[in-house]
């Protein structure tokens, strides 16, 4: 029987749902030094209301200050948004009237949804426009057409083929989002992550 | 079957509220946090009456001799009972049962000269006696367990002076039977004996055998042979003679001990310290099934502490395949300068369990 466990240990706690974004948000918030940040990964949405009221019982969450929530916004950011929302009032946490409004004071909870507010997408949409200039997402972009020239048919979820194909582009290729993050390979200074960085800022300052 | 216990200046304990108990129920929770006092608790509850119990709890944790000094400001055995050993305040214990009701117990070290004369007379005149007795702080230790059910209220008084320990009036034996399983004394061997041949009289002895069954497949047979004098539980595994159980190994004594308790306390209570002793971790998920159906069987209530994380991942798992989930795990944090209990239900544990959370 494996068991580890994963402890609330810091001041400062941000939820993701799985490792890539914990590896993600991890190494933005090193870069950041933030060092009152923890990411702790509980799962995607499906499991997010339960596993939250499973998270407030962890021992020393009573002295967690800021809780942010990170979640993709997928086909429907609205939804997304509320889907978060429930799950806080459910877990009787401070539930905010919309992204990046932070709400309460025990703790101060603020969500984000990903890309940006109000579109739809995912995490791996917001890395691609921080790389958007970079020479590669050309070499890119000719890959997906070339498919299609060649009469085949496009991966179901077209941003995180584009990842993958930019990813293997780098010095180490076959890393995956959260682990190219880790390697220093996204441009942290790029102006498509300053809302993020905001975030983590203001989660690690308490606010 | 208790649904809620409550408790005020009790050991490390300003005030502690546990709610939505199950039919077993595991305390975990870090060092020092108070697992172990609270069992001591719910046993000073389970007595309903009996102030002599308290210098039981303090035996289970190892403290036997008792060492009485008089006087005034001589310190009780019951002193570290108390939050803080400060006596002023009355220990508190209020459980809400449901075949017995609310009652409140509040325990005192009666101490001023006028209270310890009111006693006196009491024991006097309740006894019938001619003599006087003649109480004083300077001649007698008294620990008052008031208890409150619904309209009914009454008073024993533990007395420790030149004479025999005692307590006056006698206490009338408890509303149900609880057991108190410690961590470190192991049950003596006579007793699991005699608790095995309560279960034989109501022919239910194939219990213990299928409990034990779960650890040693072998197991054909129970039988009590009395050795040496004592009585001692033996079992057959197919080697032409009995064994001895605790040659067996130290979880087949030490389930053997659980399960006898748990089915010698029907309607009752039955409170272990670190439950996981002396079991290999592949073994608790069966043997919290066993705990489970017999607890069910008996309508027992089952209170458990651990430290062990496999034992509470064995009993959700145990108690998730069984059908019926019929526990919590129930954790004391503590919060600055108060401890306090922390419930997970069936969906939280699962929760925390397959996201890896801490939950110990």
């Amino acid at each position: 029987m494996a068991v580890t466990t994963v402890d609330v240990t810091k001041p400062h706690v941000l939820i993701v749902e799985g490792r890539e974004e914990e590896l993600f948000f991890g190494a933005f918030s090193q870069h950041l030094g933030l060092k009152d940040l923890q990411v702790l990964p509980i799962g995607g949405k499906e499991q997010l209301r339960r596993n939250l009221r499973a998270l407030t019982l962890s021992p020393r969450f009573t002295e967690v200050i800021s809780l942010g929530v990170v979640r993709d916004a997928n086909a429907n950011p609205g939804a997304a948004f509320q889907s978060v929302h429930d799950a806080l009032q459910a877990a009787n946490l401070p539930a905010p009237e919309r992204p990046l409004l932070p709400a309460g004071d025990s703790p101060r909870v603020t969500v984000m949804i990903l890309p940006e507010e109000g579109r739809p997408g995912m995490l791996e949409d917001l890395c691609l426009r921080a790389v958007a200039t970079d020479p590669a997402m050309l070499c890119v972009e000719q890959y997906l057409q070339c498919l299609q020239q060649q009469g085949l048919s496009l991966p179901h979820n077209l941003s995180k083929a584009k990842v993958q194909a930019f990813l293997a582009s780098r010095p180490e290729a076959g890393k995956r989002l959260g682990e190219a993050a880790q390697a220093g390979y996204w441009p942290w200074d790029d102006k498509a992550f300053a809302q993020v960085k905001k975030l983590l800022q203001q989660i690690n300052s308490g606010g | 079957m208790y649904q809620s216990f409550e408790m005020r200046n009790f050991r490390c304990f300003r005030e502690l509220t546990l709610a939505d108990l199950e039919r077993v129920n595991l305390i975990a929770g870090v060092n020092n946090v108070g697992k172990t006092a609270l069992l001591e608790a719910l046993f000073l509850h389970c007595g309903a009456y009996n102030p002599a119990l308290t210098l039981r709890v303090n035996a289970f944790r190892g403290v036997e001799s008792l060492k009485i000094e008089l006087g005034r400001w001589a310190e009780t055995p019951w002193d570290s009972l108390f939050s803080g050993f400060d006596t002023s305040k009355k220990v508190e214990l209020i459980g809400e049962n449901d075949t017995t009701g609310r009652r409140i117990l509040r325990l005192k070290v009666v101490r001023q000269p006028e209270e310890l004369a009111k006693i006196g007379q009491f024991i006097q005149h309740s006894s019938g006696g001619p003599e006087g007795v003649l109480l004083s702080s300077e001649t007698a230790l008294v620990l008052e367990l008031e208890y409150q059910e619904d309209e009914r209220r009454g008073r024993y008084h533990m007395i420790l002076d030149t004479k025999e320990p005692r307590t006056e009036p006698i206490p009338p034996p408890p509303p149900f039977p609880a057991f108190f399983l410690a961590a470190r004394v192991r049950i003596p061997l006579a007793e699991d004996a005699a608790r095995f041949g309560k279960l034989e009289v109501i022919e239910q002895q194939d219990v213990l055998l299928r409990a034990l069954q779960v650890i040693e497949p072998r197991l054909r047979r129970l039988a009590v042979v009395v050795t040496g004098g004592v009585p001692t539980l033996h079992g057959d595994i197919g080697l032409g003679r009995l064994v001895p159980l605790p040659l067996l190994g130290e979880g087949m004594a030490r389930l053997a001990s659980l399960v006898l308790a748990v089915g010698n306390a029907p309607n009752g209570v039955v409170l272990v310290d670190e439950v996981e002793n002396g079991m290999h971790h592949s073994i608790l998920p069966k043997m919290w099934r066993a705990i489970g159906e017999v607890a069910r069987q008996f309508h027992t209530q089952v209170f458990a502490t651990t430290h062990s994380l496999e034992c509470i991942v064995a009993a959700h798992k145990a108690f998730t395949e069984s059908g019926v989930y019929d526990f919590r795990l129930h954790r004391l944090d503590r919060v600055k300068e108060t401890i306090r209990a922390v419930t997970y239900d069936q969906e939280t544990l699962a929760a925390a369990i397959e996201t890896g959370l801490e939950v110990r």
